[in-house]
């Protein structure tokens, strides 16, 4: 960088400080503290938010509307996954019409991350859910960083315009949100995060409840380097959580969970590789780690089956890879999983992953 | 239950307040500045863990950082209707420098965040990051995105 950056830089901090007004007076007054710690108080300088502007308003000095969100005119999008790779465009700046007002908008890049729905398999004893990875976008003000990426996925979990496609379900209560994602302080592999007050009353039931904190357990794990994470309300740990009253006061993980899954889940989106083949991976616990694969074409019919093994099975869940030939695939094609019950015979645990032909989901308009 | 900051709690407030203001100058600008302040102060000093926390001031930045991130996306709509319907103000508020803050406007409140703990406080990547609570490699990546979005206005 050059020196005239250094200056210019230091120039921009220095004329940003100028313009700090005085320290707000300490806030004294007498606060009233809920038993969960929540903490309200009058906010004396509620008023004084913008009370400048309306004297420059008067005087016709333009106005300068900070990151105006209601009309972004011109905003460029580009596309940017969670493992790196993007591609940039110009950025924009847009000049309204009106004379004496400017509005400026913030580029927004799409991001690609992973979301974890479920699904309830055919053919299961136990009856307990399927993750499902499925690859999707989050857009989001340029330079935003992988906890970022990360919130705002987690956050299409609750929203309530999620378009959830027919094949999936969500246990994730709409209104569950998190507020904030950081690195946990002293470790390398653990976030925190802190969800709003709406996670502690669960999805309605104790396997809804794991399931929800599968999904969000999955979804904020992705990133490659976070192994656990902890879940905090009104910046306490949780030992309430859900209609049982779940103690989540310590770390979680992938495997804390793990036994109220479908025995065969999906941990990876389905995609193809660079080689073109379509990759399935998962967990699995199956009888001896045996497991199979089928591509069905859009009516359902069998085109392709194949067996499997997983890296563990009987009792102990396994990691299992499927690298399918593309052929097999067109159109509307779906991956089933599945595994062969030594007792019958019959096709047991299955679950039927709709493939995307490599796309992402859409999961706020429906594509 | 009823309770009153304590001494301490005001004692650690105004030690940090000026530069807590001049941070979150930086980050929100300076008109929701004091409001961004007062909101992380009550925020951070209501939390269970407060009394456990070693480096007030620390906490403080990093709550700063929060409140911003959440104002910045919450108030937008209402900032609007503040700028179109505000007072005068009685408290001192310095001379608005508005073309740097247009300049500012290009960056997310992250790299603010970066670009005020590193040009106005002087402080070291490590130290910018532990206030910000991420790593030293991300705040050198905050800084190279600010300079790109600033690409024109540093020429």
């Amino acid at each position: 960088m050059s020196s005239n950056d250094e200056r210019k830089m230091r120039e921009l901090a220095e004329r940003l400080a100028a313009m700090s007004p005085d320290a707000p007076p300490f806030p004294e007054e007498t606060t009233v503290t809920s038993p969960s710690k929540q903490t309200s108080t009058l906010r004396p300088l509620t008023v004084f938010a913008g009370a400048a502007l309306i004297v420059l308003l008067g005087l016709g000095i333009p106005l300068i509307i900070m990151n105006s969100g209601e009309a972004p005119v011109g905003t460029d999008t580009t596309t940017t996954t969670i493992a790196g790779t993007s591609t940039t465009a110009p950025e924009t700046t847009t000049t309204s019409e009106t004379p004496d007002t400017t509005v400026t908008t913030t580029p927004t890049t799409s991001y690609g991350s992973v979301l974890y729905l479920t699904q309830d398999p055919e053919n299961s004893f136990l009856g307990n859910p399927a993750i499902i990875a499925l690859e999707t976008v989050v857009a989001l003000e340029d330079g935003a960083d992988d906890l970022d990426v990360l919130r705002a996925t987690i956050n299409m979990l609750g929203n309530p315009d999620l378009v959830v496609p027919e094949a999936f379900s969500n246990s994730v209560p709409e209104g569950v949100e998190a507020l904030v994602i950081r690195r946990a302080d002293g470790t390398d592999n653990a976030l925190i995060i802190e969800m709003n007050e709406a996670f502690l009353d669960g999805a309605g039931g104790l396997l809804a409840d794991f399931t929800m904190l599968n999904q969000l357990i999955y979804t904020a794990t992705q990133l490659p380097d976070i192994e656990e994470v902890q879940f905090i309300v009104n910046n306490e740990q949780v030992t309430q959580f859900g209609s049982e009253g779940l103690d989540l006061s310590a770390s979680v993980n992938r495997e804390t969970f793990q036994n109220e899954l479908n025995i065969i889940y999906l941990t990876s989106p389905i995609l193809p590789n660079a080689d073109g083949n379509i990759v399935v991976e998962g967990n699995s616990n199956t009888y001896e780690a045996t497991m199979h694969a089928r591509v069905l074409d859009p009516e359902g019919n069998i085109v392709h089956e194949e067996l499997g093994t997983a890296t563990s099975g009987s009792g102990e869940w396994g990691e299992y890879l499927f690298v399918l030939d593309p052929d097999h695939f067109e159109d509307g094609s779906s991956v089933q999983l599945l595994w062969y019950s030594p007792e019958d015979g019959s096709a047991s645990n299955v679950i039927t992953i709709p493939y995307n032909g490599g796309q992402p989901w859409d999961f706020l308009s429906g594509s | 239950m009823l309770s009153v900051m304590s001494t301490r709690d005001e004692e650690i407030y105004r030690s940090c307040a000026g530069e807590l203001t001049r941070y979150a100058t930086g980050l929100v600008g300076p008109f929701d500045a004091p409001d961004v302040v007062t909101d992380a102060f009550l925020k951070a000093s209501g939390s269970s863990r407060w009394d456990q926390v070693d480096n007030h001031r620390a906490y403080l930045y990093r709550t700063v950082l929060t409140v911003a991130m959440d104002h910045h996306r919450s108030s937008r709509a209402r900032r609007a209707r503040e700028q179109r319907a505000a007072v005068p103000a009685v408290a001192h508020q310095p001379e608005i420098d508005y073309e740097i803050l247009d300049v500012v406007e290009r960056l997310s409140v992250k790299q603010r965040a970066a670009v005020m703990l590193t040009y106005w406080s002087d402080l070291p990547a490590d130290e910018v990051g532990r206030l910000m609570g991420v790593s030293e490699g991300t705040v050198k990546r905050h800084l190279d995105r600010a300079r790109k979005r600033l690409k024109e206005w540093l020429s």
